[in-house]
């Protein structure tokens, strides 16, 4: 049986082909705004021709990500946090909770001891769209998604810039520039600002539930943030090679489930 | 009427049509020209300015929500009306609505907006409700009495609460020789006591919804609707006696609809609680959350302003909390018993949501627990109410005690600006899907 999962983000979409729970084909492209269907069709037929598949072979497809109900051809949508519970789940049986970093939404979610989700955390305004904001920023300092992934950490008694808003964060890089302080630097005072922020939403799961976190979304792929995050947070995070594509993963295997 | 996935037969509330008539005689009783008009906000079981022949009080906050309920783009004139006066957004909702509008000089409908007289700004440290007063007098210098809002922390001392009241009556009734003094006016003792009686059966029925409400599954009245009429004979000041008729007119009502298992939400199979009252103007996500089959029984706000707070009595049965009632088993004779007993409830809450931050964190747990609740749904107010202080913890605690918590955020209750309604339901969405619910299919 094939199934469909698209996750149709603020920035980019994602499709993957599920074939009996392993991943037969991918697809990806910007979710492009008003354009949302066009965009996740055009993922689709990506991922359904890695899969030498056609659409009428699909048995469901489930939508998932800010844009689920601008899809005229899903059969059913799921919230973000069922999406990346499932996705979890189904690559660490043993996970004992999940944390999404998107462009615009972080989210903790826990499990209780019957595997379904026991605590779901939302980012707070102030901690929302920190993918996004970084991408800008990165345009802003001239800066390629590769040169932000490769940043070092921010050095004892180096630059650092507001953490509890990216309003006042982007005015303190603006600031840094006009002293003259490297791109680089101000990059990396940056990821470590994002990475505070999204510690606040992990900082609210209570029980001890750190021991297995499964990290998930397109912010994995900035290994600079991520070190930050994990520096930040202290816990020691699980990243699954499919972390960007989980939303859709996890979207696909509630088709399968239908 | 049938819900999607119905479980319990439901139907239209009868009160509805009493309470209309009583909001409608409110609106023409505030834009009375007869009267001297007043600004107050009164946290009392009584509301002693009708005591005098001819005083109104008006109450900002119920004005205030009016306004950004029924025209966000006037809310918005009124704000900026109130913003270059200097008054930030961080000032409460309610007020810069409120008097913004007077500082526009019309309200929302374009009449003029209502003279006052005299400003009681509502004595509360929680934030900046002690500002209130100064904002009015912003527009015109007009007399002002402020009450100090005494608290304390740890373990109950009635010796130092009976000290409290002393205190505050001691304003208060200076504020009713002044209000006499200046407007001629001469204040009622029988009447003030014959209100006193009045509203302690307002408090006894009210207590007995939320009793029904906590007791009941399914609930026989969500707050949504319970909102709609919770201000009449408190925040929006009506006739005594028509107070008293209509409570017992809901309070028989509930009644009826909990020993028929005639429920609120016809489909019921998650309760939650909140904190604090909701975004006013978007009172809709009551309804989204219906199709969930989610109701809420309300916040600990709604029901200490109706019927203070309910604890679980030794014999298993929900009464209010106990409370000093100052003097004790004195008889109603002075006007002196009659303010003590009036500002006693505001003295300590038994059960404060806002200012006790010990116990605040276990009262929410324990009103989950009262209300048979299945989770909690937490505004973070970036201003106003104050009840956003330690809503952290609470959550914390929450969760640790079994209760699952969702968050959004919003400027203020009576302030639309800053909740961004789409992400709002988005949230509920993602709260009832991990709770294991879908919406009922259309």
């Amino acid at each position: 049986m094939l199934t469909a999962g698209i996750d149709i983000g603020v920035e980019n979409v994602k499709a993957v082909i599920l074939k009996d729970g392993a991943i037969v084909g991918r697809g990806k492209g910007r979710s492009g705004g008003v354009g949302r269907n066009a965009a996740a069709e055009a993922a689709l037929a990506g991922a359904l021709q890695e899969a030498g598949a056609a659409s009428a072979d699909l048995s469901g497809t489930v939508a998932t990500g800010k844009g689920k109900y601008d899809l005229l051809f899903a059969d059913k949508q799921v919230t973000e946090a069922t999406a990346a519970a499932r996705a979890a789940k189904h690559l660490y049986p043993d996970a004992t909770c999940v944390m999404s970093l998107g462009a615009d939404e972080t989210l903790v979610l826990t499990f209780n001891a019957k595997d379904k989700i026991g605590q779901a955390v939302l980012n707070e305004k102030c901690a929302a769209g920190l993918g996004s904001f970084l991408r800008k920023m990165a345009m802003l300092l001239e800066l390629t998604p590769d040169e932000m992934s490769a940043l070092p950490p921010v050095a004892p008694g180096g630059a650092t810039v507001n953490d509890g808003c990216v309003v006042f964060a982007e005015l303190d890089a603006l600031s840094l520039l006009n002293q003259s302080v490297s791109s680089r630097e101000i990059a990396s005072a940056l990821t470590d600002a994002a990475a505070i922020r999204a510690c606040t939403v992990l900082n609210d799961i209570t029980i001890p539930m750190l021991d297995c976190v499964v990290l998930l979304g397109g912010l994995t792929r900035n290994h600079a943030f991520v070190q930050a995050l994990q520096t930040r947070s202290g816990v020691d995070f699980t990243i699954p090679s499919e972390a960007e594509y989980a939303g859709a993963l996890g979207a696909a295997l509630v088709a399968s489930d239908h | 009427m049938a819900n999607k996935g119905q479980l319990w037969e439901t139907r239209p509330l009868e009160f509805w049509a009493r309470a209309k008539e009583l909001r409608a005689g409110w609106q023409q009783s505030i834009e009375s020209k007869e009267q001297v008009v007043g600004q107050g906000n009164i946290l009392a079981i009584a509301d002693w300015s009708r005591a005098f022949p001819d005083v109104t009080l008006v109450e900002d906050n119920p004005a205030g929500s009016m306004i950004a309920s029924q025209s966000s783009p006037f809310a918005r004139k009124c704000r900026l009306a109130s913003e270059i006066r200097g008054w930030g957004r961080e000032i409460c909702g309610y007020q810069n609505t409120c008097w913004g509008s007077q500082f526009l000089g019309y309200q929302v409908d374009g009449s003029p907006f209502p003279e006052r007289r005299f400003v009681v700004p509502l004595p509360c440290l929680c934030d900046q409700h002690t500002k209130r007063g100064q904002q009015v007098r912003d527009y015109e210098p007009v007399p002002q009495w402020m009450m100090d809002q005494c608290v304390y922390l740890g373990p109950r001392d009635e010796a130092r609460e009976e000290a409290m009241i002393e205190h505050r009556a001691f304003s208060m009734l200076r504020q009713i020789n002044d209000i006499e003094r200046l407007f001629g006016q001469q204040f009622d003792d029988e009447k003030f006591h014959d209100l006193l009686t009045a509203y302690s059966l307002v408090d006894q029925y009210s207590r007995d919804i939320s009793v029904f409400m906590a007791n009941t599954k399914p609930t026989p009245l969500s707050i949504k609707d319970y909102y709609s009429v919770y201000t009449l004979g408190s925040l929006t000041k009506i006739d005594p006696d028509d107070a008293v008729n209509f409570w017992k007119l809901v309070r028989d009502e509930v009644a009826w609809r909990a020993e028929n298992q005639i429920a609120a939400v016809g489909n019921e199979r998650f309760r939650w609680i909140e904190a604090h009252p909701p975004s006013w103007h978007f009172l809709k996500y009551y309804r989204y959350m219906e199709q969930y089959g989610a109701v809420c029984l309300g916040s600990q706000y709604a029901h200490r302003v109706t019927a203070g707070c309910l604890e679980r009595k030794p014999d298993g049965t929900l009464d209010r909390r106990n409370m000093l009632y100052y003097p004790k088993d004195t008889p109603l004779v002075t006007r002196e018993d009659g303010v003590r007993i009036c500002l006693t409830p505001d003295v300590r809450y038994p059960h404060h949501h806002k200012m006790d931050e010990f116990i605040r964190h276990h009262a929410l747990v324990e009103f989950a627990d009262i209300f048979q609740a299945d989770g909690a749904l937490l505004a973070g107010w970036r201003c106003g109410v104050g009840c956003t202080l330690t809503r952290k913890e609470q959550a914390m605690r929450l969760r640790k005690a079994g209760y699952s918590v969702m968050f959004y955020e919003g400027s203020q209750p009576g302030d639309r600006t800053d909740l961004d309604e789409k992400r709002f339901l988005e949230q509920l969405d993602t709260w009832m899907e991990t709770q294991g619910l879908e919406k009922y299919a259309e």
